[in-house]
């Protein structure tokens, strides 16, 4: 049986009917249309359903969307300020760092989680932040140049 | 995709106690999920009802009381994390928590989580998802052998969670409430059996986890040894506390602790009778630790060969109690 549930997604207050089974992930894709986090592996190991739930990154594959009552949600399609892009957003398009594109969302939002906490992360830092999110195209360097670029740039502006 | 189940959110433990007793073996209980959500999607689990228990308050504190620092079970590991009491008094549980997962598996993740994290087994996780059934079921799979030892008497899936042994040599304790509270030692809350890993009944739950301060002069380490640096169970881990006496270089008390070789974290009893009370040197600890790893029985959960594990657990037992040794002041 549906249950209702009060949450804001990327800035936008919601009131939903979510079956108790869904995931986060399944909420923000199959039903708000939100397609930005993708469904990897779904165990919690590739990180591509990556979002950030009251300002931290999880895994939306392993979250109940029930779990998204009276919390905020931000997805990468709620990072960007109107036509401004976010400096971390920025910062990969100028570094390169993707190239099939399909961990990029969950990459971006995994660097803005950590500059938001930690605005000069060491390379190790850097490392350890984006340490749950796979690149299976193996352009890891890249996306490191990219996080160190933004970090520089002072990202931590929310 | 989830298997439909009903969802229970209670606000306090009392609530919880009561629809656990309510519900008993057909509940589960419902944490940080990172685990339980993939043994659902596995369908090796399949709960009718999930009990919420993370928005309880009470569950997700951190306090000092009684000369023990008292944490609750909903804590996250993210929250151990940024812990400063956790970091500068329980060096090796910081340490442990550190290496959990990734980022964001320590964002949900919680403190009780990893405790009872379901045990792994190279059987049910890489030969069975696979769809290969070699023979009769396991004892997991609710059968009566154990294809990954043979002529096993029992369930040999390994607790590979990185808390239970960074914990136990910390001499922690655990409360479990039911109707009635009751509070014991780590060692004495794993079984030793990997179906049914810890002793918490149907209608019970962990609420707190209890570490008491170490005495001054104590050392402690933890060394996890693993394929990557991110998201994997340990191959082997190994914790050691150590409590230095005022003569220099005696180790007055110690504690080493084993994980990820057996169904429950393998005490190395015999390695501390030798070190206890004793001047070390490199030599003495290599020794204590051959004497106390020899004739434990070890199972392998990742298909690495047990000759290679026994080595591995040899040579990170020395190290961490080599590490405890010397962070000992």
């Amino acid at each position: 049986m549906k249950q209702p549930i009060e949450t804001k997604i990327n800035g936008i207050s919601y009131r939903l009917e979510v079956e108790p089974h869904w995931t986060l992930l399944e909420l923000l894709r199959n039903v708000l249309k939100l397609t930005g986090a993708k469904d990897g592996c779904g165990m919690g190991e590739c990180g591509s359903c990556t979002v950030m739930m009251d300002g931290r990154a999880i895994y939306s594959c392993l979250t109940l969307a029930m779990r998204a009552d009276g919390r905020e949600i931000l997805t990468i399609e709620g990072l960007a300020h109107g036509d401004e892009l976010d400096p971390v957003q920025k910062a990969f398009i100028e570094h390169g760092a993707f190239q099939c594109g399909y961990c990029t969302p969950g990459m971006i939002l995994s660097g803005k989680a950590l500059l938001d906490q930690n605005p000069n992360p060491t390379d190790e830092e850097i490392k350890r932040g984006i340490s749950g999110n796979l690149c299976r195209c193996t352009g890891y360097n890249m996306i490191v140049e990219a996080i160190r670029a933004a970090s520089k740039k002072g990202v931590s502006r929310g | 995709m989830l298997n439909r189940f009903e969802y229970i959110k209670p606000k306090t433990v009392d609530e919880v106690v009561f629809h656990l007793s309510r519900l008993g073996k057909e509940a589960k209980i419902l944490a940080g999920g990172t685990d339980l959500f993939v043994q659902m999607k596995k369908k090796r689990a399949s709960p009718r009802y999930l009990i919420d228990v993370v928005t309880v308050p009470e569950l997700s504190q951190i306090e000092e009381e009684d000369g023990e620092v008292r944490i609750g079970s909903c804590v996250t590991l993210a929250s151990i994390e940024r812990s400063t009491l956790v970091k500068e008094r329980f060096g090796s549980l910081w340490r442990a928590v550190q290496g959990i997962g990734s980022p964001q598996i320590r964002n949900m993740g919680t403190l009780g989580g990893n405790l009872c994290v379901e045990t792994r087994c190279r059987y049910m996780d890489f030969f069975h998802p696979w769809g290969r059934e070699i023979s009769d079921k396991c004892f997991k799979r609710g059968g009566n052998l154990c294809h990954v030892v043979k002529g096993g008497d029992q369930c040999h899936a390994v607790m590979a969670g990185d808390l239970a042994g960074a914990l136990m040599s910390l001499c922690s304790r655990v409360v479990i409430k039911g109707r009635s509270e009751r509070v014991v030692l780590l060692e004495d809350f794993y079984t030793g059996e990997g179906k049914e890993v810890t002793r918490i009944e149907p209608d019970e739950f962990v609420t707190q986890i209890r570490i008491p301060f170490l005495p001054p002069c104590s050392g402690t380490s933890y060394l996890k040894y693993r394929w990557r640096e991110s998201l994997d169970f340990p191959i082997v881990s190994a914790a050691a506390w150590v409590l230095k006496g005022p003569k220099q270089g005696i180790g007055e008390e110690i504690r080493v602790v084993l994980g990820a070789l057996a169904s429950a974290p393998i005490r190395l009893r015999r390695t501390e009778d030798l070190l206890r009370g004793k001047r070390v040197s490199d030599d003495i600890i290599e020794e204590a630790v051959h004497e106390g790893v020899k004739g434990i029985f070890m199972v392998s959960c990742l298909g690495v060969p047990v000759s290679y594990i026994r080595k591995m657990a040899q040579t990170f037992a020395v190290k961490a109690v080599r590490e405890a040794y010397e962070a000992a002041h």
